[in-house]
């Protein structure tokens, strides 16, 4: 049982985690292989602009925008922050310099965790509505009775509402740094 | 939404706290050059808000007219660079990164990039000599040359010469003075006449092919292609030739076609055949070579 639960529930997340570290550190070392280190630099500028478009799942969520699928502007976020990360990875190589970009760097890898860790507990959330769901069928509970007692159901907002506390200030963390980096680089860099 | 706007908040305000009390350990992309580690805290020292390190900041301390000979210090240098100062004082309008960078680490070399000849001016370039004064090769073919070093050598690098004999002047046609172990030893060549040059059959583009007229003797065909060995098979000798290396042409057939049509002398080949046309050779055919009539005489 437990471990069906770590091969079904923690290896994925985790998998999407390491093969991001190992993608990035491979693909900087064929770069260097290649004499092609100079391309780094302009990865950290396309990286940020594939993370910035993964935000537009932000803004449907909060209402901001209001066309688009949730479902596959989640899926767009997930997919955008893994490529965005990998590219910003390559960009920062591993160079130990200055400490804003690399604080930067640390938030961002830290959001992605965070990141994968609220699609299990999603996926987990979801799975619990089901038996729960499951469990009141059996109790021969009318259609509109298991409606109105899921649709209370506080598991899967309460589990989210929590995760969120800690993805959100995370996310603001990294932005906060890549930012300064950002500003810094565009007055200090000869354009 | 406030909770997350106060992580934002306070981030940016630590991390822009840091960034002006210790510019060199947050926003530093990396290490300076020795002679430039007490501007690691005074970033716009070099830099200018928007354009990068311009120039005129790094030639306001590293004047143009004295860099190789005299250090930012104004102190002579103790090893003065003439060529270094000569490249510095003869470019202009070139943004110093185009060769030099910083933040790369303590050792001057990493400091800079790889030089381009592209960046002198035209005058600088028409003058090699000016900075490769050590490199002018002492030798005999260099020697006869002067000084335009452009004529075979490339700025990329030295060694893909391209000489080109037109150079040497009227000196191009004493091949033997330079190419002195480089006449062939062969029968053809050392019976030449010492007045006969090589440029009467070679020119200075390339030894092969020679300007030599084969056909005065004997003309290829798709049967009888230009390769040496086929008829020459004896080492260095060209003046000897044979006729009989292949099926077409052996002793006894050639011997019996010849007798049959009366002909007794045929020892030398090419005095009638100059081809392997064999109907050429009937015009050629001298009556006298017929044993017979001439006998009968």
């Amino acid at each position: 049982m437990a471990l069906k639960f770590v091969g079904t529930k923690i290896i994925p997340s985790a998998l999407i985690f390491i093969s991001l570290i190992i993608s990035a550190i491979l693909l900087d070392f064929l770069f260097h292989l290649a004499g092609l280190v100079w391309i780094g630099r302009y990865l950290g500028i396309a990286g940020t602009f594939v993370i910035i478009a993964s935000f537009i799942y932000s803004l449907r969520k909060r209402k901001i925008i209001k066309s688009g699928s949730p479902k596959r502007l989640l899926q767009n976020h997930e997919l955008q922050g893994w490529i965005g990360a990998l590219l910003i990875l390559v960009h920062g190589g591993v160079h130990f310099n200055a400490v804003i970009p690399w604080l930067a760097l640390f938030a961002m890898v830290i959001v992605v965790a965070s990141g994968l860790t609220g699609k299990y507990l999603l996926k987990q959330a979801k799975e619990r509505l089901k038996d729960k769901e499951a469990e009141l069928v059996k109790q021969n509970k009318t259609t509109d009775e298991i409606e109105k007692e899921l649709l209370y159901s506080s598991l899967l907002v309460d589990t989210m509402q929590k995760w969120r506390k800690v993805h959100m200030p995370l996310t603001m963390i990294f932005i906060a740094f890549a930012l300064i980096h950002i500003i810094v680089t565009l007055l200090m860099w000869r354009w | 939404m406030k909770r997350t706007l106060f992580f934002f908040t306070l981030t940016l305000i630590i991390g822009l706290t840091a960034l002006f009390l210790f510019p060199y350990y947050t926003i530093n992309p990396g290490v300076l050059v020795k002679g430039h580690t007490d501007l690691q805290n005074n970033c716009l020292a070099c830099h200018s808000i928007g354009s990068g390190a311009p120039t005129e900041k790094c030639i306001s301390c590293h004047k143009l007219s004295e860099i190789g000979l005299k250090k930012v210090s104004q102190a002579v240098s103790e090893k003065p660079n003439n060529k270094t100062n000569l490249l510095h004082k003869s470019i202009k309008n070139i943004n110093c990164y185009y060769c030099h960078t910083e933040h790369n680490g303590l050792s001057k070399e990493n400091a800079t990039l790889n030089f381009t000849h592209s960046i002198l001016p035209k005058q600088m370039l028409n003058n090699c000599a000016d900075c490769h004064t050590d490199k002018k090769p002492d030798n005999k073919i260099h020697n006869l040359i002067l000084n335009d070093c452009s004529n075979c050598h490339t700025t990329d690098k030295w060694e893909r010469a391209e000489f080109k004999h037109q150079l040497l002047g009227e000196k191009q046609n004493d091949c033997k003075d330079c190419h002195i172990n480089k006449t062939p030893d062969d029968e053809l060549h050392i019976g030449l006449d010492k007045t006969v040059q090589c440029l009467q059959c070679h020119n200075t583009n390339a030894w092969k092919p020679s300007t030599f007229d084969h056909s005065k003797y004997f003309r290829f065909d798709k049967n009888h292609p230009s390769d040496c060995k086929n008829c020459h098979n004896e080492q260095k000798k060209f003046k000897s030739y044979t006729c009989y290396n292949c099926h077409e042409h052996q002793p006894a057939r050639i011997s019996e076609k010849h007798i049959k049509e009366g002909i007794r002398d045929f020892s030398n080949c090419v005095k009638c055949h100059r081809s392997g046309d064999e109907d050429e050779a009937k015009g050629n055919e001298n009556r006298n070579n017929r044993g017979d009539e001439s006998d009968n005489d």
